[in-house]
């Protein structure tokens, strides 16, 4: 007697590395073929298996964690759950991580679909003391639950005549209500919840208590995730930071920029002379370019370690606990918490960090971090601060430029505060919730590959932005604006470039600085953080281009601010690098919040900025020379 | 938030990895995690590393220094 032949579509759904696609091979053969998903051209494997009577059409699909896609993979996933033309849905579950796997069985479950559970990784799962009792899952389930290895095919006929039966019976998961699939961010989660609580009673069931046990990563979180020694850890790390970074870097810094300054300079200098090249070609490569990129260049070794120290507090986790107790401390003054990590970046660039802003969900609160941004200090402005702290704090240089990092997070916080009582009062704080990773080790390749690309990308941008910067400073220099001069033949300070720095520096004498060279360096900064420093070392190589001068250019800048400050040296560098820091945001970032927010609120909170920043400035030195 | 999924993001909230969270409410570290995962699909977590992508260091030169590109 012969039986009539059916035809049905199933579906094989489930985490991506439980051996789904093994079981596939398994089930199916050579009698596969790839086919495009519905409306797209993402290859989905088809194959043809016979299950009892029934010729199955098995459709294998992406491996997905949850039917809320996030990719195009995960997108043919939960369309084909939802699509009511598939009889049947073998779901995989991995029985090392049940929970797991059970989530999405619960998704497809609430799709509506008739569900088999195909239970993988039981030999694994038996090794590590984790084997969910069958009995027990296939109860708290209400459906069919096979235990199959793909490699082997142990189960392969017992699956088959399961799903025979359940296209007939067509098993429901006990304990989920089917529902239509919406879409309503409200309905998504009261669905995730009730899934969850599911997947608790399940696993209450089948799996026995894992045994809790407190790893090195919870000890070590305990330290410094307490509200009391969190802070304080993270301050020693970041001027631990510091200290390491000016004081090994300070040896090489200097070898960098005398390598630029003595044989780059002679060598270039030589070969210019022997081409019999023009005086202005001389004075835009000698004091123009090897002078500006040099002086950027001299910190490569700077940056490597800074670098580097970063990678290693990222790749080991630690910066994703910064945070959470930042966070903590940002919600305790009434700040929201997530615009930590746009802040964080900020610390980097200022530039992405707007762009990382995305991560908060309401306009306002992406307006009012994003104002706060350009209070960060950004990698450039480290640049400055290191010269200026080198010069006129030798002895303490790593101390002081952490202090501007302190000041930095000051300014942010009470510029914060600002904007939250007055034009954004009705932005509401909510908590930031982070899946914190565990500690790792740092990956001695990671490090490397993670610092060359940033070092490699720093010296681009010497390279190509600072370039244009000198080259246009440098063409701003030799235009004569007094003094009867010749194009490219002229004093620096008889130049536009001179001559508008020289009517602009008055403005700096209430932070001892009226100087053109320090003014000029200001507003070279404002076209990139990076040209601050080129441009005090291009301004004082043109200024006096033949006197063979020995003087380093932190030398240079100490003899100029000891007469502009009266002999308050120390107060008029301190207040040079605050307004650094808070004076106004490169062009780039002015660029970025104009996009993001308009003109008024990029102008209004740029001219707040300013107006801080002179104030602080002034009051730094007003109350420090007399100290 | 209720049940077992908020109180996961209940810990998670008040700076807890999945792993502690999980060992805290005596659920498998599987369910915390996918729980957190699920979380971050719907909106409500941010992973560590949820800012990079706005920028690459090999990609874009302002990005030099972000302390979490990657």
């Amino acid at each position: 007697m012969t039986t009539a032949t059916r035809a049905a579509s199933v579906l094989l759904v489930g985490n991506p590395n439980v051996g789904k696609s093994t079981l596939f091979n398994q089930l199916t053969g050579a009698r596969q073929r790839v086919v495009n998903a519905p409306g797209t051209t993402i290859g989905l494997a088809e194959g043809t298996w016979r299950a009892g009577d029934v010729d199955v059409t098995l459709v294998d699909l992406p491996g997905t964690y949850s039917l809320i896609a996030r990719s195009p993979d995960e997108q043919v996933a939960a369309d084909a759950v939802s699509d009511a033309g598939h009889d049947l849905a073998v779901v995989v579950l991995d029985a090392t991580a049940l929970s797991r796997s059970l989530y999405v069985l619960g998704q497809v479950a609430r799709a509506g679909r008739p569900v088999v559970a195909a239970l993988t990784m039981t030999d694994l799962a038996s090794a590590r003391g984790l084997r969910p009792d069958h009995e027990a899952l296939t109860a708290a389930l209400g459906v069919p639950v096979v235990e199959v290895n793909g490699r082997t095919g142990a189960g392969a006929r017992m699956l088959a005549a399961t799903v025979e039966e359940a296209l007939r019976t067509r098993p429901r998961v006990a304990g989920i209500d089917p529902r239509p699939r919406d879409h309503e961010l409200g309905d998504e989660l009261a669905h995730a919840q009730q899934i969850f609580d599911w997947i608790e009673r399940v696993a209450d069931a089948a799996l026995s208590p894992e045994e809790a046990r407190e790893t090195l990563s919870d000890r070590i979180d305990r330290v410094l995730l307490n509200p009391w020694a969190g802070v304080p850890v993270f301050l020693a790390v970041v001027w631990a930071v510091f200290q390491l970074t000016t004081a090994v870097a300070a040896p090489l810094m200097d070898g960098a920029a005398a390598l630029v300054d003595g044989p780059l300079t002679g060598a270039a200098t030589w070969a210019l002379e022997a081409l019999h090249a023009p005086a202005w070609l001389e004075s835009f490569a000698i004091g123009g370019l090897i002078a500006g990129v040099g002086a950027v260049v001299s910190f490569i070794p700077l940056m490597a370690i800074m670098f580097a120290s970063v990678t290693i507090l990222e790749s080991s986790g630690y910066l994703a606990r910064v945070a959470v107790v930042a966070d903590r401390a940002m919600r305790a003054i009434g700040l929201d918490g997530r615009a930590m990590l746009p802040l964080i970046v900020g610390f980097g660039c200022n530039v992405p960090a707007l762009s990382a802003t995305a991560v908060l969900p309401h306009a306002r609160q992406r307006l009012l971090t994003g104002l706060m941004v350009p209070l960060t200090s950004c990698t450039a402005r480290l640049t400055v601060y290191l010269l200026l702290a080198q010069t006129f704090f030798p002895g303490h240089a790593g101390t002081v430029v952490f202090g501007m990092y302190l000041v930095s997070i000051a300014l942010v916080v009470l510029f914060g505060l600002a904007a939250r009582r007055t034009a954004l009062r009705d932005v509401r704080p909510e908590p930031l919730i982070i899946a914190l990773p565990d500690y790792q080790r740092p990956h001695l390749r990671t490090l490397a590959l993670g610092v060359w690309a940033r070092v490699v990308s720093f010296v681009r941008k010497a390279g190509t932005v600072i370039l244009v910067a000198v080259a246009a400073l440098w063409v701003l220099q030799a235009i004569p604006v007094r003094g009867g001069h010749d194009l490219a033949d002229v004093p620096v300070q008889d130049s536009v470039y001179g001559a508008t720095a020289t009517a602009l520096a008055p403005a700096l004498a209430p932070m001892g600085l009226d100087d053109w060279h320090i003014a000029a360096s200001l507003v070279s900064g404002v076209a990139a953080k990076e040209v601050t420093v080129g441009a005090l070392a291009q301004s004082y190589a043109l200024e006096d281009p033949g006197s063979g001068s020995t003087e380093t250019l932190g030398e240079q800048v100490r003899a100029t601010v000891e007469q502009t400050s009266g002999g308050a040296a120390g107060a008029a560098g301190l207040a040079f690098m605050i307004f650094v820091l808070a004076y106004l945001p490169c062009m780039a970032t002015l660029a970025e919040q104009r996009r993001l927010y308009g003109w008024r609120w990029t102008a209004g909170a740029a001219g707040a900025q300013l107006a801080m920043a002179y104030a602080l400035a002034t009051a730094v030195f007003q109350v420090g020379r007399l100290l | 938030m209720t049940g077992a999924f908020g109180a996961v993001m209940e810990r998670l909230a008040a700076g807890e990895s999945p792993r502690a969270a999980a060992r805290a409410l005596g659920i498998p570290l599987d369910l915390a995690e996918t729980a957190a995962a699920e979380g971050e699909r719907l909106g409500l977590v941010i992973r560590a590393s949820a800012a990079c992508g706005t920028c690459t260091p090999g990609g874009s030169p302002v990005c030099a220094g972000c302390p979490l590109a990657r």
